[in-house]
């Protein structure tokens, strides 16, 4: 097959720049460790979230030094707990569920950001440095009142947290 | 006056009449999506910026949905079975097999349209019963009218018929040539075909398998993951197939238009395998954030979609030489004053080269989302929609536009009504396409969602890194403005060329390539080992993430509820009132639109 | 005299709105430039309005010039 000079150049240059994006990207899932939102968190009965221990009642909880996880329930159209509030410096394992239809969780002006499925769990760590408050919001068409669906995530400074600012 | 000189090469409705009569329907129904889907989107642009909201905003989501199918189910595939049609019978020189078959799958496309348009429409009529607020994408959950699911099947079932009779004209055309080599327009049919035929295995297992029956109440509950992957299945391949048409139109007639000739036919036809090859095995890419799917089959995901790009860089450089090629024989002289040289004057030229440099920004857009864990950044934010009116939007439409504007006169043996508002109409839609798309793209960044009526919220706002939120609203408003401006002029001028008198010596010819189809393995035509590899692919892309699925929330997941999507209606009212109700809410929709 | 077509000044002032446009957002996200949108706006169409009305009337042979071709 004839192929022009120029159009081979063309193409090496074409397939470097193709491994170079996948090294990239890989780079960042394995050596950063960015984990992709996956099947970790399980599955669940979305017609029985009150009979479940985390979605029955929506919290951030304390499992470690430093360490958290929130439950929360992504609804038409709120989400439970809200505001979701955990320490500064910290590291939170959400784990995000709906009992009806298709939602997102984004919290704004980060990359904390996935999709919460019925019947499935969505695991999403974060770290979570300064204090300040941040907006959550759903960007998956839930219903008529998507456009209101909306919450928030409030990194209070550690002691304020510790002195009963939780939940 | 009176009848025209015989100069030039007969037209495609002079050797062809029927065929060309089949091709013109095709391409108006197409038009008339367009221009419906264009109201749709102009209201959509002004009432989320809160620039003019003649809607309440629950109705928002009916005019998304209405919006999405209109534009990329309605306009793009039957702008492509026109085109296709075309293609094929000209490339093949011979008229199709049956016309009437012609005419049945045509009319099925039109059927499962109506259907679906109808069932849409209804959410504009809460008293109707009939809705189907469940957008483009129609995740379950939530749940739509039957009549919806039914016409997309039907509609699919037409474009399936279709693919046959192009694949029989072919078939009887080896016959009788059994040593040539496929000619390429035909090439490009059949590949985007096959790709097609597999990409639509997603879509019809959960139409008819699962949400048609279940709308109709025989199946009572269905696993919303399941049947959100079958449709990524198929909307991936999809864009390509809205992308394959306006690539036959670079490849073949752009050539010519540009006064020259295809660089190279072999290359082509590797575009066209790699893009049968890779089109579909990469779906989970839409699913990045999707629970339930484990990170190893998104990276799988993510690794087949970056070699995707190649065929269409390969593209950018044939396109760009062929270019190049007809300029320096226009006269065009230096490293880059070639440019100078081509025929910027010509509508469908100009149309086609500004869709080429706009889709390249569309591409490095679509790198950002396939990049598996950049995508976070971007994920369902105003950033998308950006992408892919970059890539459908004008890389499809406005090539669509722009080969109409050469293939319409050909078809009707009538000149275009206006050369110069045909121009004007190409840089209106790049110009009000660069200016929504990039306050898209810089809205998605600071975090702003897409498919959302009033997306100013309560409780947060969001924070601009330069200029500020408001301005970036206003800057979508005007793009979508100017838009509409330029699908009113794409849809009047064609409409008004009716006027024009008949004359004949409108055909346009389109020249070899310059590196021929006998330049190429003939491996290359062997279709049956290209689609064997593709199922293949597909099977080691999905096979596993499906079985996994399946075993960890069921084939269906008896845990979730349909959730129907209808407006709260008011009941009890007469059907005069049902009538004139909706009547007054569409007047004020066009009212709003016009005024 | 004119070096430019009047389709291809048309075409021409289009793309170099939108270069300078997406320029706007470059200095913004990646040099963290913060500009007036309106009058950047007006500056561009300005801008982009004087080199149309150069290249239609021959002010000037910016084409000889990026171009280099040369003229007797």
């Amino acid at each position: 097959m004839n192929i022009h000079s120029y159009e081979k150049i063309w193409l090496v240059v074409a397939i470097l720049l193709i491994v170079g994006f996948i090294s990239t990207v890989t780079y960042g899932a394995t050596a950063v460790g960015i984990d992709m939102v996956s099947d970790d968190g399980g599955t669940v009965n979305a017609s029985a979230l009150d009979e479940d221990p985390r979605f029955s009642d929506p919290r951030v909880e304390q499992v470690g030094d430093n360490e958290y996880e929130a439950y929360v329930v992504a609804q038409q159209f709120i989400f439970k707990p809200d505001p979701i509030t955990v320490p500064a410096n910290s590291t939170v394992t959400f784990f995000i569920t709906s009992p009806d239809v298709i939602h997102g969780f984004e919290i704004v002006g980060t990359n904390a950001n996935t999709m919460v499925i019925p019947g499935q769990v969505a695991e999403l760590t974060v770290n979570f440095n300064e204090a300040g408050e941040y907006g959550v919001l759903c960007h998956e068409y839930c219903g008529s009142g998507h456009h209101t669906m909306e919450g928030s995530v409030v990194v209070q400074p550690e002691d304020e947290f510790e002195n009963g600012g939780a939940e | 006056m009176g009848s025209a000189l015989e100069t030039g090469t007969p037209s495609f409705v002079d050797r062809f009449p029927q065929e060309a009569s089949v091709v013109k329907s095709a391409l108006m129904s197409s038009f008339i999506a367009l221009f419906l889907g264009a109201i749709f989107g102009l209201i959509q642009g002004l009432h989320r910026t809160d620039v003019f909201r003649v809607l309440d905003s629950q109705f928002y989501y009916t005019v998304l949905t209405a919006h999405g199918v209109l534009m990329v189910v309605s306009f793009t595939i039957f702008f492509l079975v026109g085109v296709f049609t075309w293609a094929v019978v000209r490339s093949l020189d011979r008229p199709l097999e049956d016309i009437r078959y012609t005419w049945a799958w045509y009319g099925l496309m039109v059927t499962g349209t109506l259907m679906a348009v109808t069932a849409i429409l209804g959410g504009f009529v809460p008293s109707s019963g009939l809705s189907a607020d469940v957008l483009y994408t129609f995740y379950a959950p939530m749940q739509a009218h039957p009549l919806f699911y039914g016409g997309l099947a039907i509609f699919i079932i037409g474009t399936w018929l279709a693919g046959a009779d192009w694949f029989r004209s072919w078939y009887n055309w080896k016959q009788e040539h059994p040593d040539e080599r496929i000619p390429l327009q035909t090439f490009m049919v059949l590949t985007t075909m096959l790709m097609w035929y597999i990409a639509t295995i997603g879509v019809a297992t959960a139409v008819v398998v699962f949400l048609l029956p279940w709308s109709l109440g025989l199946i009572e509950n269905i696993n919303p993951l399941l049947t959100r992957t079958l449709f990524w299945f198929w909307g991936h391949p999809v864009v390509y197939f809205w992308l394959m048409p306006a690539y036959l139109l670079w490849y073949t007639v752009l050539p010519s238009i540009s006064g020259g000739r295809l660089f190279s036919d072999p290359l082509a036809r590797v575009v066209f395998v790699l893009f049968l090859l890779l089109s579909t095995p990469v779906g989970i890419h839409h699913q990045y954030l999707d629970p339930g799917i484990a990170e190893g089959f998104k990276l799988i995901a993510m690794t087949n979609t970056m070699f995707l790009l190649l065929p269409s860089f390969l593209t950018a450089f044939t396109v760009v030489a062929s270019m190049e090629h007809g300029a320096r024989q226009r006269g065009g002289r230096g490293l880059l004053g070639w440019l100078r040289a081509l025929p910027w004057r010509n509508p469908a030229f100009t149309g086609m080269a500004l869709a080429g440099l706009m889709f390249a920004a569309g591409g490095f857009s679509g790198m950002i989302n396939a990049g598996m864990n950049i995508n976070y950044l971007i994920h369902n934010t105003l950033w998308v929609p950006g992408h892919f009116h970059l890539t459908v939007g004008t890389a499809s439409g406005l090539t669509f536009m722009a080969g109409s504007y050469w293939l319409w006169p050909q078809l009707t043996n009538k000149p275009l009504f206006s050369r110069p508002i045909a121009l004007g109409q190409t840089v209106v839609w790049f110009v009000g396409m660069a200016l929504m798309s990039n306050a898209m793209h810089v809205m998605g960044l600071f975090g702003v969602p897409r498919r959302t009526a009033e997306p100013q919220y309560q409780g947060f706002d969001f924070v601009a890194s330069f200029g500020s939120i408001t301005e970036l609203r206003m800057q979508l408003a005007l793009g979508a403005t100017l838009l509409f401006i330029s699908t009113l002029m794409f849809v009047g001028n064609i409409a008004l060329s009716s006027g024009s008198p008949t004359r004949s010596g409108l055909g346009k010819p389109i020249r070899q390539p310059l590196s021929p189809a006998a330049d190429s393995p003939e491996v290359l035509d062997n279709l049956k080992l290209w689609f064997g590899i593709a199922m293949v692919l597909v099977a080691l892309a999905y096979a596993l993430p499906l079985a996994s699925i399946v075993s960890g929330s069921g084939i269906v997941d008896r845990g979730v509820s349909a959730a129907p999507m209808l407006i709260e209606g008011v009941s009890g009212l007469s059907p005069i009132a049902v009538v004139s109700d909706a009547v007054s809410r569409v007047g004020v929709v066009i009212a709003g639109v016009l005024v | 005299m004119r070096d430019a077509s009047p389709g291809g000044t048309l075409l021409g002032s289009a793309v170099l709105f939108v270069i300078l446009w997406e320029t706007r957002s470059a200095l913004g996200l990646v040099a963290g430039v913060d500009t007036n949108g309106a009058a950047y706006f007006i500056a561009s169409v300005l801008f982009v309005a004087l080199v149309a009305f150069g290249l239609s009337v021959g002010l000037f042979q910016v084409s000889a010039m990026i171009f280099n071709e040369r003229r007797s």
